[in-house]
Protein backbone atom coordinates (compact mmCIF):
# COMPACT_ATOMS: atom_id res chain seq x y z
CA UNK A 1 0.00 0.00 0.00
CA UNK A 2 2.67 2.90 0.49
CA UNK A 3 3.91 2.70 -3.33
CA UNK A 4 0.20 3.71 -3.69
CA UNK A 5 0.12 5.95 -0.63
CA UNK A 6 3.35 7.74 -1.92
CA UNK A 7 2.18 8.65 -5.76
CA UNK A 8 -1.32 8.19 -5.86
CA UNK A 9 -2.98 8.88 -2.42
CA UNK A 10 -5.71 11.50 -3.72
CA UNK A 11 -7.17 8.72 -5.85
CA UNK A 12 -7.38 6.84 -2.40
CA UNK A 13 -10.36 6.57 -0.40
CA UNK A 14 -9.76 4.78 2.79
CA UNK A 15 -13.34 3.41 3.68
CA UNK A 16 -14.89 2.23 6.97
CA UNK A 17 -18.17 0.21 6.87
CA UNK A 18 -20.06 0.85 10.30
CA UNK A 19 -23.35 -1.24 8.94
CA UNK A 20 -24.88 -3.53 6.93
CA UNK A 21 -27.98 -4.87 7.03
CA UNK A 22 -30.48 -6.35 3.88
CA UNK A 23 -27.91 -5.36 0.88
CA UNK A 24 -27.45 -1.81 3.02
CA UNK A 25 -23.76 -0.39 3.65
CA UNK A 26 -23.13 2.62 5.73
CA UNK A 27 -20.46 3.82 6.71
CA UNK A 28 -17.57 6.56 6.33
CA UNK A 29 -15.06 7.35 4.11
CA UNK A 30 -12.13 9.58 4.19
CA UNK A 31 -10.04 11.42 1.32
CA UNK A 32 -6.96 13.24 1.66
CA UNK A 33 -8.26 16.07 -0.79
CA UNK A 34 -11.13 16.84 1.24
CA UNK A 35 -11.34 17.98 4.84
CA UNK A 36 -14.76 16.46 6.24
CA UNK A 37 -15.32 13.36 6.49
CA UNK A 38 -18.23 11.70 3.80
CA UNK A 39 -20.56 9.88 5.76
CA UNK A 40 -22.81 7.65 3.69
CA UNK A 41 -26.05 5.79 4.09
CA UNK A 42 -25.45 3.49 0.95
CA UNK A 43 -23.22 2.52 -0.96
CA UNK A 44 -24.41 4.08 -4.07
CA UNK A 45 -23.51 7.59 -2.12
CA UNK A 46 -19.82 6.83 -2.55
CA UNK A 47 -19.86 6.38 -6.41
CA UNK A 48 -21.86 9.83 -7.08
CA UNK A 49 -19.69 11.78 -4.26
CA UNK A 50 -16.78 10.21 -5.00
CA UNK A 51 -17.45 10.81 -9.09
CA UNK A 52 -17.82 14.40 -8.04
CA UNK A 53 -14.56 14.99 -5.62
CA UNK A 54 -12.51 13.21 -8.76
CA UNK A 55 -14.22 15.30 -11.30
CA UNK A 56 -13.66 18.60 -8.91
CA UNK A 57 -9.62 17.07 -8.84
CA UNK A 58 -9.64 16.84 -12.43
CA UNK A 59 -8.02 12.94 -12.19
CA UNK A 60 -8.87 9.92 -12.47
CA UNK A 61 -9.97 11.31 -15.90
CA UNK A 62 -12.98 10.08 -16.69
CA UNK A 63 -13.65 8.51 -20.22
CA UNK A 64 -17.28 9.47 -20.52
CA UNK A 65 -18.87 12.45 -19.67
CA UNK A 66 -21.75 12.49 -16.98
CA UNK A 67 -25.24 13.08 -18.11
CA UNK A 68 -27.71 15.30 -16.39
CA UNK A 69 -31.26 16.71 -16.99
CA UNK A 70 -29.84 19.86 -15.51
CA UNK A 71 -26.95 21.79 -16.65
CA UNK A 72 -23.82 19.43 -15.50
CA UNK A 73 -21.53 21.14 -13.19
CA UNK A 74 -17.70 22.02 -14.97
CA UNK A 75 -15.20 19.25 -14.81
CA UNK A 76 -12.40 20.72 -12.74
CA UNK A 77 -9.26 20.59 -15.03
CA UNK A 78 -6.55 18.32 -14.86
CA UNK A 79 -4.39 18.34 -11.80
CA UNK A 80 -0.87 15.89 -11.98
CA UNK A 81 -1.65 16.49 -7.78
CA UNK A 82 -4.23 17.52 -6.24
CA UNK A 83 -3.98 19.51 -3.19
CA UNK A 84 -4.38 17.16 -0.03
CA UNK A 85 -5.11 18.28 3.22
CA UNK A 86 -3.58 15.52 5.60
CA UNK A 87 -1.44 12.87 5.23
CA UNK A 88 -3.49 9.69 4.38
CA UNK A 89 -1.67 7.78 7.23
CA UNK A 90 -3.84 9.72 9.38
CA UNK A 91 -6.98 8.03 8.00
CA UNK A 92 -5.67 4.57 8.33
CA UNK A 93 -6.52 4.72 12.29
CA UNK A 94 -10.04 4.85 11.39
CA UNK A 95 -11.56 1.78 11.84
CA UNK A 96 -15.18 0.74 10.51
CA UNK A 97 -17.18 -1.89 13.11
CA UNK A 98 -18.05 -4.45 10.04
CA UNK A 99 -14.91 -4.21 7.55
CA UNK A 100 -12.32 -1.22 7.18
CA UNK A 101 -10.40 -1.27 3.60
CA UNK A 102 -8.59 0.94 0.96
CA UNK A 103 -9.64 1.75 -2.92
CA UNK A 104 -7.08 2.52 -4.87
CA UNK A 105 -8.64 4.07 -8.45
CA UNK A 106 -6.87 4.24 -11.11
CA UNK A 107 -8.93 5.12 -13.66
CA UNK A 108 -12.71 5.97 -14.41
CA UNK A 109 -13.65 4.01 -18.02
CA UNK A 110 -16.64 2.79 -19.54
CA UNK A 111 -17.93 5.13 -17.19
CA UNK A 112 -16.94 3.04 -13.75
CA UNK A 113 -13.97 2.78 -11.50
CA UNK A 114 -10.96 0.39 -12.18
CA UNK A 115 -8.68 0.01 -9.27
CA UNK A 116 -7.19 -1.82 -6.64
CA UNK A 117 -8.83 -2.95 -3.12
CA UNK A 118 -6.40 -3.15 -0.05
CA UNK A 119 -7.55 -5.48 2.31
CA UNK A 120 -5.84 -7.21 5.48
CA UNK A 121 -2.46 -6.35 3.73
CA UNK A 122 -4.25 -8.15 0.57
CA UNK A 123 -3.98 -6.44 -2.89
CA UNK A 124 -7.25 -7.43 -5.22
CA UNK A 125 -7.58 -5.58 -8.62
CA UNK A 126 -10.89 -4.82 -9.88
CA UNK A 127 -12.63 -3.73 -13.27
CA UNK A 128 -15.70 -2.30 -12.58
CA UNK A 129 -17.67 -0.92 -9.50
CA UNK A 130 -20.17 -4.29 -9.43
CA UNK A 131 -16.89 -6.27 -8.92
CA UNK A 132 -15.51 -4.51 -5.91
CA UNK A 133 -18.68 -3.94 -4.25
CA UNK A 134 -18.78 -7.87 -4.83
CA UNK A 135 -15.61 -8.04 -2.54
CA UNK A 136 -16.65 -5.53 -0.58
CA UNK A 137 -19.57 -7.47 0.76
CA UNK A 138 -17.60 -10.85 0.70
CA UNK A 139 -15.20 -9.22 3.15
CA UNK A 140 -18.15 -7.72 4.79
CA UNK A 141 -19.93 -11.37 5.35
CA UNK A 142 -17.02 -13.30 6.00
CA UNK B 1 25.10 -14.68 -92.02
CA UNK B 2 25.68 -11.22 -90.13
CA UNK B 3 23.45 -9.60 -92.82
CA UNK B 4 20.25 -11.94 -91.96
CA UNK B 5 20.59 -11.51 -88.47
CA UNK B 6 17.21 -9.53 -86.99
CA UNK B 7 17.68 -8.34 -83.85
CA UNK B 8 14.88 -8.07 -81.40
CA UNK B 9 13.73 -6.49 -77.99
CA UNK B 10 10.86 -7.53 -75.95
CA UNK B 11 11.95 -5.72 -73.31
CA UNK B 12 10.93 -2.50 -72.21
CA UNK B 13 9.84 -2.06 -75.78
CA UNK B 14 9.50 -4.40 -78.59
CA UNK B 15 11.14 -3.64 -81.53
CA UNK B 16 13.24 -5.90 -84.19
CA UNK B 17 15.95 -4.38 -86.26
CA UNK B 18 17.54 -5.63 -89.22
CA UNK B 19 20.39 -4.00 -91.12
CA UNK B 20 20.10 -0.07 -90.34
CA UNK B 21 16.07 -0.65 -89.86
CA UNK B 22 14.03 -0.44 -86.73
CA UNK B 23 10.28 -1.19 -85.96
CA UNK B 24 8.53 -0.48 -83.13
CA UNK B 25 4.92 -1.47 -81.32
CA UNK B 26 4.10 1.68 -82.72
CA UNK B 27 4.35 0.89 -86.45
CA UNK B 28 2.88 -2.07 -86.25
CA UNK B 29 -0.71 -0.34 -86.18
CA UNK B 30 -2.15 -3.37 -84.61
CA UNK B 31 -2.25 -5.37 -81.28
CA UNK B 32 -3.14 -8.38 -82.90
CA UNK B 33 -0.32 -7.98 -85.65
CA UNK B 34 2.61 -6.64 -83.20
CA UNK B 35 1.57 -10.25 -80.51
CA UNK B 36 1.55 -12.58 -84.04
CA UNK B 37 4.59 -11.34 -85.04
CA UNK B 38 6.27 -11.30 -81.59
CA UNK B 39 4.87 -14.74 -80.82
CA UNK B 40 6.48 -16.28 -83.93
CA UNK B 41 10.30 -14.65 -83.31
CA UNK B 42 9.83 -15.86 -80.28
CA UNK B 43 9.38 -19.37 -81.06
CA UNK B 44 11.85 -19.16 -84.08
CA UNK B 45 13.35 -22.27 -83.91
CA UNK B 46 9.84 -23.94 -84.34
CA UNK B 47 7.18 -24.50 -87.16
CA UNK B 48 3.89 -23.29 -85.12
CA UNK B 49 0.74 -24.99 -85.54
CA UNK B 50 -2.44 -22.10 -87.16
CA UNK B 51 -4.61 -23.73 -84.59
CA UNK B 52 -1.91 -22.56 -82.04
CA UNK B 53 -1.43 -18.66 -83.62
CA UNK B 54 -5.37 -18.59 -83.56
CA UNK B 55 -6.25 -19.60 -80.02
CA UNK B 56 -2.92 -16.80 -78.74
CA UNK B 57 -4.58 -14.61 -81.38
CA UNK B 58 -8.52 -15.16 -80.38
CA UNK B 59 -8.41 -17.36 -77.18
CA UNK B 60 -11.65 -15.27 -75.65
CA UNK B 61 -13.49 -14.38 -78.50
CA UNK B 62 -15.57 -15.74 -80.95
CA UNK B 63 -14.25 -15.53 -84.79
CA UNK B 64 -16.61 -16.89 -87.90
CA UNK B 65 -13.36 -17.64 -89.48
CA UNK B 66 -10.45 -18.23 -87.54
CA UNK B 67 -7.94 -19.31 -89.98
CA UNK B 68 -9.05 -16.93 -92.97
CA UNK B 69 -8.46 -14.40 -90.33
CA UNK B 70 -5.24 -15.46 -89.16
CA UNK B 71 -4.07 -15.47 -92.79
CA UNK B 72 -5.26 -12.00 -93.90
CA UNK B 73 -2.97 -10.82 -90.82
CA UNK B 74 0.18 -12.75 -91.31
CA UNK B 75 -0.52 -11.54 -95.09
CA UNK B 76 -0.75 -7.67 -93.60
CA UNK B 77 2.49 -8.61 -91.26
CA UNK B 78 4.52 -10.16 -94.82
CA UNK B 79 3.25 -6.79 -96.48
CA UNK B 80 4.78 -4.45 -93.45
CA UNK B 81 8.25 -6.41 -93.61
CA UNK B 82 8.63 -5.91 -97.29
CA UNK B 83 7.45 -2.56 -97.31
CA UNK B 84 10.02 -1.99 -93.93
CA UNK B 85 12.58 -4.15 -94.67
CA UNK B 86 12.67 -4.78 -98.45
CA UNK B 87 12.38 -8.69 -97.27
CA UNK B 88 9.39 -11.26 -98.06
CA UNK B 89 10.90 -14.21 -97.19
CA UNK B 90 10.79 -14.27 -93.52
CA UNK B 91 7.47 -15.56 -92.99
CA UNK B 92 7.47 -19.39 -94.01
CA UNK B 93 3.87 -20.65 -94.67
CA UNK B 94 3.61 -24.37 -94.14
CA UNK B 95 0.62 -27.01 -94.34
CA UNK B 96 -1.52 -25.86 -91.51
CA UNK B 97 1.34 -24.11 -89.72
CA UNK B 98 3.95 -20.94 -90.18
CA UNK B 99 7.27 -20.28 -88.84
CA UNK B 100 10.18 -17.96 -89.25
CA UNK B 101 12.80 -19.17 -92.47
CA UNK B 102 15.68 -20.35 -91.24
CA UNK B 103 17.87 -18.55 -93.11
CA UNK B 104 17.87 -15.95 -91.03
CA UNK B 105 19.27 -15.58 -87.65
CA UNK B 106 17.01 -14.24 -84.85
CA UNK B 107 18.48 -12.34 -81.69
CA UNK B 108 15.92 -12.24 -78.99
CA UNK B 109 16.68 -10.48 -75.83
CA UNK B 110 14.13 -12.26 -74.31
CA UNK B 111 15.50 -15.95 -75.17
CA UNK B 112 18.61 -15.41 -73.86
CA UNK B 113 17.75 -13.79 -70.85
CA UNK B 114 15.57 -17.15 -70.10
CA UNK B 115 19.00 -18.82 -70.72
CA UNK B 116 20.74 -17.35 -68.15
CA UNK B 117 17.91 -17.48 -66.09
CA UNK B 118 18.74 -21.63 -66.14
CA UNK B 119 22.25 -20.89 -65.08
CA UNK B 120 23.66 -21.12 -61.62
CA UNK B 121 25.15 -17.77 -60.35
CA UNK B 122 27.87 -17.27 -57.87
CA UNK B 123 29.73 -14.04 -58.64
CA UNK B 124 29.45 -10.63 -58.82
CA UNK B 125 30.39 -10.26 -62.52
CA UNK B 126 27.96 -13.17 -63.43
CA UNK B 127 25.31 -11.41 -61.74
CA UNK B 128 26.25 -8.34 -63.20
CA UNK B 129 25.83 -9.64 -66.78
CA UNK B 130 22.47 -11.27 -65.80
CA UNK B 131 21.00 -7.97 -64.68
CA UNK B 132 21.95 -5.93 -67.57
CA UNK B 133 20.15 -8.41 -69.73
CA UNK B 134 16.91 -7.17 -68.50
CA UNK B 135 15.88 -3.87 -69.41
CA UNK B 136 12.66 -3.25 -68.74
CA UNK B 137 9.13 -5.59 -68.41
CA UNK B 138 8.46 -8.14 -71.12
CA UNK B 139 5.99 -6.68 -73.72
CA UNK B 140 4.22 -4.01 -72.17
CA UNK B 141 2.74 -2.76 -75.41
CA UNK B 142 0.34 -5.60 -74.71
CA UNK B 143 -2.28 -5.92 -72.11
CA UNK B 144 -4.68 -8.74 -72.57
CA UNK B 145 -2.92 -11.38 -73.49
CA UNK B 146 -2.52 -14.38 -71.12
CA UNK B 147 0.75 -15.66 -72.24
CA UNK B 148 2.36 -12.37 -72.37
CA UNK B 149 1.25 -11.59 -69.13
CA UNK B 150 2.53 -15.07 -67.53
CA UNK B 151 5.55 -14.63 -69.16
CA UNK B 152 6.29 -10.90 -68.20
CA UNK B 153 5.34 -12.26 -64.34
CA UNK B 154 7.53 -15.08 -64.59
CA UNK B 155 10.77 -12.68 -65.95
CA UNK B 156 10.09 -10.12 -63.74
CA UNK B 157 10.02 -12.52 -60.96
CA UNK B 158 13.38 -14.37 -61.98
CA UNK B 159 14.76 -10.68 -62.09
CA UNK B 160 13.88 -9.45 -58.66
CA UNK B 161 15.09 -12.58 -56.68
CA UNK B 162 18.29 -12.70 -58.89
CA UNK B 163 18.42 -9.09 -58.23
CA UNK B 164 18.15 -10.16 -54.78
CA UNK B 165 20.56 -12.67 -54.51
CA UNK B 166 23.03 -9.95 -56.07
CA UNK B 167 22.43 -7.21 -53.76
CA UNK B 168 22.47 -9.67 -50.77
CA UNK B 169 26.54 -10.80 -52.42
CA UNK B 170 27.42 -7.15 -52.36
CA UNK B 171 26.21 -6.84 -48.66
CA UNK B 172 27.98 -9.70 -47.70
CA UNK B 173 31.29 -8.31 -49.19
CA UNK B 174 30.87 -4.80 -48.01
CA UNK B 175 30.08 -3.16 -51.28
CA UNK B 176 27.45 -0.95 -50.40
CA UNK B 177 27.95 1.49 -53.36
CA UNK B 178 27.08 -1.13 -55.92
CA UNK B 179 24.21 -2.96 -53.98
CA UNK B 180 22.79 0.90 -54.00
CA UNK B 181 23.40 1.54 -57.41
CA UNK B 182 22.04 -1.92 -58.47
CA UNK B 183 19.13 -2.11 -56.55
CA UNK B 184 18.19 1.52 -57.86
CA UNK B 185 18.48 0.16 -61.57
CA UNK B 186 15.96 -2.35 -60.14
CA UNK B 187 13.36 0.10 -59.25
CA UNK B 188 13.64 1.48 -62.17
CA UNK B 189 11.72 -1.11 -63.71
CA UNK B 190 9.88 -2.06 -60.46
CA UNK B 191 8.27 0.69 -58.61
CA UNK B 192 6.15 -1.31 -56.56
CA UNK B 193 8.65 -4.05 -55.08
CA UNK B 194 9.43 -3.66 -51.00
CA UNK B 195 12.13 -5.62 -50.72
CA UNK B 196 14.20 -3.84 -53.53
CA UNK B 197 13.20 -0.74 -51.23
CA UNK B 198 14.27 -2.46 -48.10
CA UNK B 199 17.40 -3.23 -49.66
CA UNK B 200 18.13 0.14 -51.31
CA UNK B 201 17.83 1.52 -47.41
CA UNK B 202 19.73 -0.92 -46.03
CA UNK B 203 22.86 0.05 -48.59
CA UNK B 204 21.93 3.69 -47.63
CA UNK B 205 22.30 3.01 -43.68
CA UNK B 206 25.67 0.91 -44.54
CA UNK B 207 26.78 4.33 -45.74
CA UNK B 208 25.72 6.01 -42.91
CA UNK B 209 24.11 7.87 -45.26
CA UNK B 210 21.03 8.07 -42.31
CA UNK B 211 19.23 11.45 -43.52
CA UNK B 212 18.63 9.18 -46.92
CA UNK B 213 17.69 6.16 -45.86
CA UNK B 214 15.63 8.27 -43.53
CA UNK B 215 13.57 10.23 -46.82
CA UNK B 216 13.46 7.26 -48.90
CA UNK B 217 11.90 5.11 -46.11
CA UNK B 218 9.17 8.02 -45.55
CA UNK B 219 8.78 7.73 -49.25
CA UNK B 220 8.58 4.26 -49.69
CA UNK B 221 6.04 4.54 -47.28
CA UNK B 222 3.69 6.85 -48.70
CA UNK B 223 4.22 4.93 -51.96
CA UNK B 224 3.00 1.51 -50.66
CA UNK B 225 0.11 3.25 -48.96
CA UNK B 226 -0.79 5.11 -52.11
CA UNK B 227 -0.07 2.36 -54.91
CA UNK B 228 -0.73 -0.81 -52.69
CA UNK B 229 -3.04 -0.15 -49.60
CA UNK B 230 -0.22 -1.96 -47.36
CA UNK B 231 1.89 -0.53 -44.83
CA UNK B 232 5.90 -1.58 -44.23
CA UNK B 233 6.68 -5.00 -43.36
CA UNK B 234 7.96 -5.81 -40.08
CA UNK B 235 11.82 -6.04 -40.94
CA UNK B 236 11.23 -2.28 -42.78
CA UNK B 237 10.08 -0.98 -39.70
CA UNK B 238 13.10 -2.74 -37.19
CA UNK B 239 15.22 -1.40 -39.89
CA UNK B 240 13.72 2.57 -39.76
CA UNK B 241 14.01 1.76 -36.30
CA UNK B 242 17.68 1.26 -36.49
CA UNK B 243 18.24 3.95 -38.60
CA UNK B 244 16.74 6.89 -36.01
CA UNK B 245 18.93 5.11 -33.53
CA UNK B 246 22.22 5.83 -35.59
CA UNK B 247 20.84 9.19 -36.57
CA UNK B 248 22.74 10.61 -33.78
CA UNK B 249 26.14 11.07 -33.04
CA UNK B 250 28.05 9.37 -29.91
CA UNK B 251 28.34 11.05 -26.73
CA UNK B 252 26.08 13.75 -27.31
CA UNK B 253 25.44 15.98 -24.65
CA UNK B 254 22.19 17.01 -23.03
CA UNK B 255 22.02 20.54 -24.94
CA UNK B 256 22.35 19.23 -27.88
CA UNK B 257 19.55 16.66 -27.88
CA UNK B 258 17.56 19.25 -26.50
CA UNK B 259 18.58 21.40 -29.73
CA UNK B 260 17.92 18.73 -31.60
CA UNK B 261 14.25 17.91 -29.96
CA UNK B 262 13.11 21.33 -30.10
CA UNK B 263 14.66 21.90 -33.83
CA UNK B 264 10.91 21.18 -34.81
CA UNK B 265 8.23 24.20 -34.44
CA UNK B 266 5.14 21.76 -33.85
CA UNK B 267 1.78 22.73 -35.66
CA UNK B 268 -0.98 21.37 -35.34
CA UNK B 269 -1.21 17.29 -35.01
CA UNK B 270 1.74 15.27 -35.25
CA UNK B 271 1.30 13.02 -38.62
CA UNK B 272 3.86 9.76 -38.40
CA UNK B 273 4.27 6.17 -39.64
CA UNK B 274 2.36 3.46 -38.21
CA UNK B 275 5.45 2.21 -36.74
CA UNK B 276 6.11 5.60 -34.32
CA UNK B 277 2.08 5.63 -33.76
CA UNK B 278 1.77 2.17 -32.08
CA UNK B 279 5.18 2.89 -29.70
CA UNK B 280 3.74 6.36 -29.37
CA UNK B 281 0.11 4.71 -28.65
CA UNK B 282 1.96 2.14 -25.69
CA UNK B 283 3.81 5.17 -24.25
CA UNK B 284 0.56 6.84 -23.77
CA UNK B 285 -1.01 3.74 -22.06
CA UNK B 286 1.83 2.92 -19.69
CA UNK B 287 1.30 6.96 -18.85
CA UNK B 288 -2.51 7.13 -18.43
CA UNK B 289 -2.59 4.36 -15.69
CA UNK B 290 -0.08 6.33 -13.93
CA UNK B 291 -1.56 9.92 -14.33
CA UNK B 292 -4.82 9.32 -13.99
CA UNK B 293 -6.05 10.65 -17.72
CA UNK B 294 -7.94 9.25 -20.71
CA UNK B 295 -7.01 8.84 -24.33
CA UNK B 296 -9.34 7.57 -27.19
CA UNK B 297 -8.44 6.51 -30.36
CA UNK B 298 -10.65 6.94 -33.83
CA UNK B 299 -10.58 4.99 -36.47
CA UNK B 300 -11.62 7.25 -39.88
CA UNK B 301 -12.34 5.37 -43.14
CA UNK B 302 -13.24 6.21 -46.66
CA UNK B 303 -16.33 3.79 -47.06
CA UNK B 304 -17.56 3.03 -50.81
CA UNK B 305 -21.09 2.37 -51.22
CA UNK B 306 -21.20 1.14 -54.11
CA UNK B 307 -17.83 0.34 -55.29
CA UNK B 308 -17.17 -0.33 -58.99
CA UNK B 309 -13.25 -1.12 -58.48
CA UNK B 310 -12.29 1.38 -60.83
CA UNK B 311 -8.96 3.26 -61.21
CA UNK B 312 -11.48 6.51 -60.99
CA UNK B 313 -13.04 5.51 -57.59
CA UNK B 314 -9.50 4.74 -56.64
CA UNK B 315 -8.04 8.37 -57.48
CA UNK B 316 -11.05 9.82 -55.55
CA UNK B 317 -10.42 8.05 -52.44
CA UNK B 318 -6.74 9.48 -52.52
CA UNK B 319 -7.93 13.19 -53.05
CA UNK B 320 -10.67 12.52 -49.77
CA UNK B 321 -7.62 10.74 -47.74
CA UNK B 322 -5.43 14.11 -49.03
CA UNK B 323 -8.09 16.87 -47.77
CA UNK B 324 -8.75 14.40 -44.75
CA UNK B 325 -5.45 14.39 -43.66
CA UNK B 326 -4.67 18.06 -43.85
CA UNK B 327 -8.20 18.88 -42.24
CA UNK B 328 -7.13 16.94 -39.32
CA UNK B 329 -3.30 18.43 -39.00
CA UNK B 330 -4.51 21.48 -38.67
CA UNK B 331 -7.58 20.83 -36.94
CA UNK B 332 -6.13 18.79 -34.20
CA UNK B 333 -4.38 19.73 -30.96
CA UNK B 334 -0.49 19.70 -30.66
CA UNK B 335 -0.72 16.98 -28.96
CA UNK B 336 -2.79 14.67 -30.99
CA UNK B 337 -1.40 11.88 -33.31
CA UNK B 338 -2.24 10.78 -36.54
CA UNK B 339 -0.96 8.10 -38.55
CA UNK B 340 -2.11 6.81 -42.20
CA UNK B 341 -3.64 2.96 -41.39
CA UNK B 342 -4.08 2.02 -45.32
CA UNK B 343 -5.54 3.16 -48.43
CA UNK B 344 -8.46 4.18 -46.74
CA UNK B 345 -7.95 5.12 -43.13
CA UNK B 346 -6.40 7.38 -40.63
CA UNK B 347 -6.01 6.55 -37.19
CA UNK B 348 -5.84 9.55 -34.71
CA UNK B 349 -4.67 8.91 -30.92
CA UNK B 350 -6.04 11.83 -28.67
CA UNK B 351 -4.91 11.79 -25.49
CA UNK B 352 -6.29 13.42 -22.72
CA UNK B 353 -10.05 13.48 -24.59
CA UNK B 354 -12.98 11.82 -22.96
CA UNK B 355 -15.49 9.88 -25.63
CA UNK B 356 -18.01 12.70 -26.19
CA UNK B 357 -15.08 15.40 -26.77
CA UNK B 358 -13.49 13.16 -28.90
CA UNK B 359 -16.55 12.58 -30.93
CA UNK B 360 -17.14 16.27 -30.53
CA UNK B 361 -13.40 16.78 -32.15
CA UNK B 362 -13.51 14.52 -35.17
CA UNK B 363 -17.26 15.64 -36.25
CA UNK B 364 -16.20 19.46 -36.12
CA UNK B 365 -12.63 18.67 -37.86
CA UNK B 366 -14.26 16.37 -40.57
CA UNK B 367 -17.45 18.18 -40.92
CA UNK B 368 -16.89 19.94 -43.99
CA UNK B 369 -15.52 16.78 -46.07
CA UNK B 370 -18.71 15.19 -44.75
CA UNK B 371 -20.62 17.74 -46.15
CA UNK B 372 -18.53 17.64 -49.72
CA UNK B 373 -19.90 14.11 -49.98
CA UNK B 374 -23.48 14.32 -49.74
CA UNK B 375 -24.50 12.92 -53.15
CA UNK B 376 -21.65 10.63 -54.08
CA UNK B 377 -20.97 7.39 -53.27
CA UNK B 378 -18.67 8.01 -50.60
CA UNK B 379 -18.77 8.34 -47.13
CA UNK B 380 -16.68 9.00 -43.90
CA UNK B 381 -16.88 6.53 -40.86
CA UNK B 382 -15.54 7.21 -37.74
CA UNK B 383 -14.88 4.82 -35.16
CA UNK B 384 -13.92 5.76 -31.53
CA UNK B 385 -12.30 3.19 -28.81
CA UNK B 386 -10.35 3.90 -25.45
CA UNK B 387 -7.07 3.55 -24.96
CA UNK B 388 -6.39 0.79 -22.41
CA UNK B 389 -3.84 1.23 -19.76
CA UNK B 390 -1.07 -0.87 -19.11
CA UNK B 391 0.06 -1.21 -15.49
Amino acid sequence: MDKYIRSMSFNMIHLCIDDYENYKIKGRAYNNTRQEVICFNDIDDIFIQFDRIFDDNGQPQASQSSRSFTHPKPLGRYQFRPETYNDYDEFLNEVGKKATLDLVIKSRKRSTWQGIIIYNGQEIAFDSILEMLNYVISFIES
Amino acid sequence: MENDTIYVTMFKMFTVRFGDIMINGDDMKSDRLLRLFAYLLYNHERIIPSSELVDMLWCFEEVDNPIGALKNLVYRLIVLLKKTFSISDLITTGKGSYSINKDYHIEVDALNFEKECQKEMNTIEEYEEFSCLYTGKYLVEVEDDHNVITKRTYYDSVYIERIMEYANLLEEQGEYAKMEHVVKRALEINQLEEELYELLIRSLYYQKQYKQAAEMYRKTTELLYKSLGVKPSESMQDLFELIKKQSHSEDADIIEIQKDLAAETPEGAFLCEYGTFREIYNMHSRLMGRLGICAHMCLVSVVNRKPKDDEADQKYVEKIMEKMQSAMLSGLRIGDVLSRLSVNQFIVLLPSCNYENSSMVMNRVLRKIRYSLNHTRFDLEVTIEEVETKG
